[in-house]
């Protein structure tokens, strides 16, 4: 159990790594006006400047976390009288409304990134861009009967379906190359190159779980395997081919800079990925477009660990003869024994193994969308995104307005329906002075302002640019850019 | 500048909004508290006991025993008798005199010749062997032993005997034969000699109605000159003494051997008084006689009385089959023992009137008598015979009961703390039994105070904790029964437990069909259990 416990530790390194880096996917970002990294959402998507460099670490910093059941208000809510917050754990808190919320698969989502390199740049050919990014891309799977069976306990003669209990951690840096040309007047196409390195990754192979219980018996069913690559940790076996410990790598916690690029750019954890995108105009007001992302994978082999869980154990009780218990074996001697005894028989099922070699793909996106230009100033937006996730399809619509005021200050208001909530407002604005851009955009900005206690999921997306080159397209300005 | 106004027209509204909204984000007034009701099912224990270990686990004194073919039995025995063969013969001391006076040297060839001249006396004397009654020995290996010979003599002439017998035989087969100075010419002779006669072999004689011996005497005096007066005589004693027995041939008379006192206690019926009223279907008394001693004997079981355990006694009496005839090793089995076997029932004997009492002890008296009439008059006794009574009080658990009421109270406390109820509504306890068992068990416990007053019971009313298994008329198994008892333990039954100071434990027992017919009770039989458990569950985090 000890060793079960680190490797779950490991996640929330892992975890927490991720969420450093910080940053997210913005549906409201694909209309948006005046941004370079929007060709990060389709890369058909040409910027209206010659030339930008994104500052590092700030051009985009990205975050998105996502909960597929829950709101806030759904957790903590006022106390009926007094004044005070309960939790739905609370005496008076609604359980029931808690688990009616349970799907039979709930998913916590996790992704953020950050770019050490953004530029971008025109040429006659297309337009370019070059990319260095770090990112962690997170989800945790809980199946609905687990709730049930944590808050409700045990039922006569049911079974608890924990399928797909499961998360997958994968930290990597992507380094790619984008394009965006025309083809023909009215169309552009965009593709973007990805080579990723793995940093860590836990990832879940196969989880079948499930647990029936009755007063003659338990039962449970497991078929789990889990897959690990820990570079940055060294990973101790004790004698019996169990994980004893699990430490980060002295040069990484002491964060040396010389050792470092080998883990942040680890070509034993090697992938590719490609994103492609295309934008047509059929008439000068209305924009049809679509992208694909992430279409790729990592083959982690270094530090990799396996861990299976293969069971179909039945527990009818502990086995007693009352006739042993004696002065000299007493009960508790008893109850000792067999608790160990079934500790150990459960935890036998659990094998770890080193090496091994695994791949794990990236969650692709797919995004179609259309705008319409009111004035040249004004355009409407329909996108819908499909999240294509681990055995789950998320699916979201975004309708946005987007503003440019003058030639300085872009704005966007969007409303998402995300995840099964209809409650998200967004919202958006760039700053152009001089040659410094500014952005931030949120798919649940106005959520967070008017009721960010039934918000689902928060994103954020910041960047900071130099960009260059902008003044003759300002003037001469397409309707839509 | 209308849409700059308008711009900040909504982020001031917005900020409004924000203030309204953060009564769901100031987590300082956020209760800590937590409370969940889960209710746990669960399998608890399961096991099988089987009856064979069940009754070694409980018969820690070893009366439990099994037949071959599994039937369990109740055997409280004791060795009765354990008598030795010099119980039954003994060679007692014996002195035997042979005298030689003046007359007997005052002969011719002794007073007519020289000084010098050595002149022999020779006597002989016919003993026997004096055993008890009639009893009559044809030989014997003595053990131990010795022949003490004493002289004393008044001739005053230098002399000795010679003393021998044909049918005392020394260890290597020679005859007897020892030579003792007697006499001197001072005239005043006295000494002794002794013959160890440890494994000396006397074989008798047939001489009118006896068997005897012959002892030789030869008085050798050499004539000093010295005149023979009238009263001079020469005494010769042979005393054999604390003469044993290796083996001893003959006929032994009738007598009485042995008579024994005792009593077997049966504590089955001391700590359970209640089960008087089972009635087996095949109690008995075996009587195991062993016997190495080669005579017939016949053994008598006198006033055998069974005590109940209020104070009513029984007497034993016999419709056939006593007394006991014992026979005996014949000369071709010499050193062997033959067993018998006397069986006291209730064709036998009143035995059901013994059993109905509720023994608590069985008293007894046993006399042994050596058999008369038998004909045969060769008997023998080793040193090593013995006969060997054991009685064994026997209990078959082949029996029937209609109701068998138990009833205990034993000590219960659990502490000052009690059971924490704070965190259960309910619990609920359910025994599901297979039992193999003739036997239905109806139980009630329950729970009193420390004024034995009743704070609450266990069970509900009529509960049966196990069902009798089904038999056939022989009483042997068909079907197990099988039960499933819940035991209902809400929170404020819970709550009493720390009051309860004592358990009384209320049982009710009958073998199936309610007792109408006889079952067996086989080592092989099993009683199945699992115990399940249902928990309604408070989990509150400012009690935990």
């Amino acid at each position: 159990m000890k060793s079960l416990y680190k490797f779950i530790l490991s996640i929330g390194i892992l975890a927490g790594f991720g969420i450093e880096a910080g940053a997210q996917v913005s549906n409201s970002l694909y209309f948006m006006q005046g941004v370079p990294q929007t060709n990060r959402i389709n890369p058909a998507y040409q910027p209206g400047c010659d030339l930008y460099i994104g500052i590092p670490f700030l051009a985009p910093v990205r975050t998105e976390e996502t909960s597929s059941p829950y709101a806030w208000s759904d957790l903590i809510y006022p106390h009926p009288t007094q004044d005070s917050l309960i939790t739905f754990l609370h005496p008076l808190g609604d359980k029931e409304a808690f688990l009616n919320k349970l799907k039979p698969t709930n998913y916590f989502l996790s992704n953020s990134g950050t770019s050490w390199l953004s530029v971008g740049f025109r040429t006659e050919i297309g337009f370019f861009s070059v990319d260095v990014t770090t990112r962690f891309d997170g989800s945790l799977y809980v199946p609905g009967d687990l709730g049930v069976l944590l808050i409700n306990g045990t039922e006569d003669g049911k079974t608890y379906n924990l399928d797909g209990l499961s998360t997958d951690w994968m930290g990597f840096d992507e380094v790619s190359v984008g394009w965006s040309g025309a083809i023909v007047d009215n169309l552009n196409i965009g593709v973007r190159g990805k080579v990723l390195f793995g940093v860590g990754n836990i990832a879940t192979v196969n989880s079948n779980l499930s647990l029936t219980t009755s007063q003659d018996s338990w039962h449970i069913l497991s078929d789990m395997h889990f897959a690990a690559s820990l570079p940055f940790a060294d990973v101790t076996y004790d004698e019996e081919g169990k994980i004893s410990d699990i430490a980060l790598k002295d040069e990484v916690e002491d964060l040396d800079p010389w050792q470092l690029p080998k883990y942040a750019f680890n070509t034993r954890n090697f992938g590719l990925g490609i994103d492609l995108g295309i934008e047509y105009r059929p008439t000068d007001n209305l924009l049809l477009s679509a992208s694909l992302l992430d279409v790729g994978y990592i083959k982690w082999t270094d530090e990799t660990h396996e861990m299976t869980y293969k069971t179909e154990y039945d527990f009818p009780g502990f086995e007693i003869d009352p006739l042993e218990i004696s002065d000299d074996f007493t009960f508790e001697n008893y109850l000792d024994s067999a608790f160990n005894q079934i500790g150990d028989s459960l935890s036998g099922f659990l094998e770890f193994a080193p090496g091994g070699v695994y791949s794990r793909k990236l969650n692709t996106k797919l995004y179609v969308g259309a705008s319409y230009s009111v004035t040249p100033e004004i355009n409407f937006g329909l996108l819908s995104r499909t999240d294509f996730l681990t055995g789950q399809i998320a699916e979201s619509v975004t309708a946005s307005a987007n503003f440019a005021v003058g030639q300085w200050l872009n704005l966007t208001l969007s409303y998402s329906y995300i995840h099964s909530y209809f409650k998200n407002v967004g919202a958006g604005f760039s700053i152009h002075t001089g040659p410094f851009n500014l952005y931030v955009i949120s798919d649940n900005a106005l959520n967070l302002v008017f009721w960010p206690q039934d918000t689902r999921a928060v994103n954020v997306w910041l960047g900071v640019n130099l960009i260059f080159g902008c003044k003759d397209i300002y003037r001469d300005r397409p309707l839509v850019y | 500048m209308k849409r700059q106004l308008g711009i900040l027209f909504l982020m001031a509204g917005a900020l409004l909004l924000t203030n309204c909204q953060k009564e769901y984000f100031n987590l300082d007034k956020l209760s800590d508290e937590v409370e969940i009701h889960p209710e746990l099912i669960a399998p608890l224990f399961y096991g099988s006991l089987n009856i064979g270990d069940i009754v070694e686990y409980v018969d820690s004194a070893g009366y439990a025993r099994e037949f071959d073919d599994g039937l369990i039995y109740l055997a409280y025995s004791d060795t009765v008798v354990n008598v030795m063969a010099d119980t039954i013969e003994d060679i007692p001391n014996a002195v035997y005199t042979e005298t030689y006076l003046s007359a007997d040297v005052n002969i011719p060839e002794f007073t007519e010749s020289n000084p010098g001249d050595i002149v022999h006396f020779l006597k002989n004397k016919i003993i026997a062997i004096q055993l008890d009654g009639d009893d009559r020995v044809d030989s014997i290996r003595i053990k131990g032993g010795e022949i003490l010979l004493e002289v004393m003599s008044s001739f005053k002439h230098n002399g000795y005997v010679n003393i021998s017998s044909e049918q005392i035989l020394d260890p290597r087969g020679e005859p007897f034969f020892v030579t003792l100075v007697c006499s001197d010419e001072s005239g005043v002779f006295e000494d002794s000699g002794r013959v160890l006669t440890d494994y000396y072999y006397i074989e008798t004689f047939e001489k009118g109605d006896s068997n005897v011996i012959q002892i030789d005497f030869d008085l050798v005096l050499t004539n000093s000159g010295n005149p023979v007066d009238p009263d001079d005589i020469c005494q010769i004693d042979l005393n054999f003494l604390d003469m044993g027995f290796y083996s001893l041939f003959g006929y032994i008379d009738s007598r009485n051997v042995f008579t024994e006192r005792g009593s077997i206690e049966i504590p089955f019926y001391t700590e359970n008084p209640e089960l008087a009223a089972v009635k087996f279907a095949d109690p008995r008394i075996n009587v195991w006689i062993t016997n190495s001693v080669g005579v017939p004997l016949v053994i008598t079981m006198d006033s055998a009385i069974s005590n109940g355990t209020d104070g009513s006694s029984v007497t034993l009496e016999f419709y056939e089959g006593h007394p006991f005839m014992v026979p005996a090793p014949g000369m071709t089995q010499i050193g062997s023992a033959v067993s018998e076997e006397f069986h006291i029932n209730r064709e036998t004997s009143n035995f059901n009137e013994l059993l109905a009492v509720g023994p608590t002890s069985l008293s007894y008296k046993v006399s042994g008598r050596t058999q008369e009439g038998t004909g045969d008059e060769s008997h023998f006794v080793l040193d090593t015979s013995r006969l060997i009574i054991e009685i064994e009080f026997l209990l078959p658990l082949d029996f029937r009961s209609t109701v068998i009421a138990l009833e205990d109270t034993i000590e219960f406390e659990m502490g000052d703390q009690g059971i924490d109820t704070s965190m259960i509504r309910q619990v609920n306890l359910t025994m599901s039994t297979v039992n193999e068992l003739p036997i239905k068990l109806d139980l009630q416990v329950y729970l009193l105070d420390e004024f034995y007053q009743v704070l609450d019971s266990v069970f509900g009313d009529n509960q049966v904790l196990l069902a009798a298994s089904e038999v056939d008329q022989e009483g042997k198994l068909i079907q197990a029964g099988e039960e499933e008892n819940t035991a209902i333990f809400p929170a404020e039954k819970l709550g009493k437990f720390e009051e309860i100071r004592y358990l009384q434990v209320h049982a009710r027992m009958n073998t199936s069909e309610l007792g109408s017919k006889d079952v067996k009770l086989y080592s092989d039989y099993s009683l199945d259990f699992k115990l399940s458990l249902f928990a309604d569950l408070i989990i509150n985090s400012r009690v935990l």
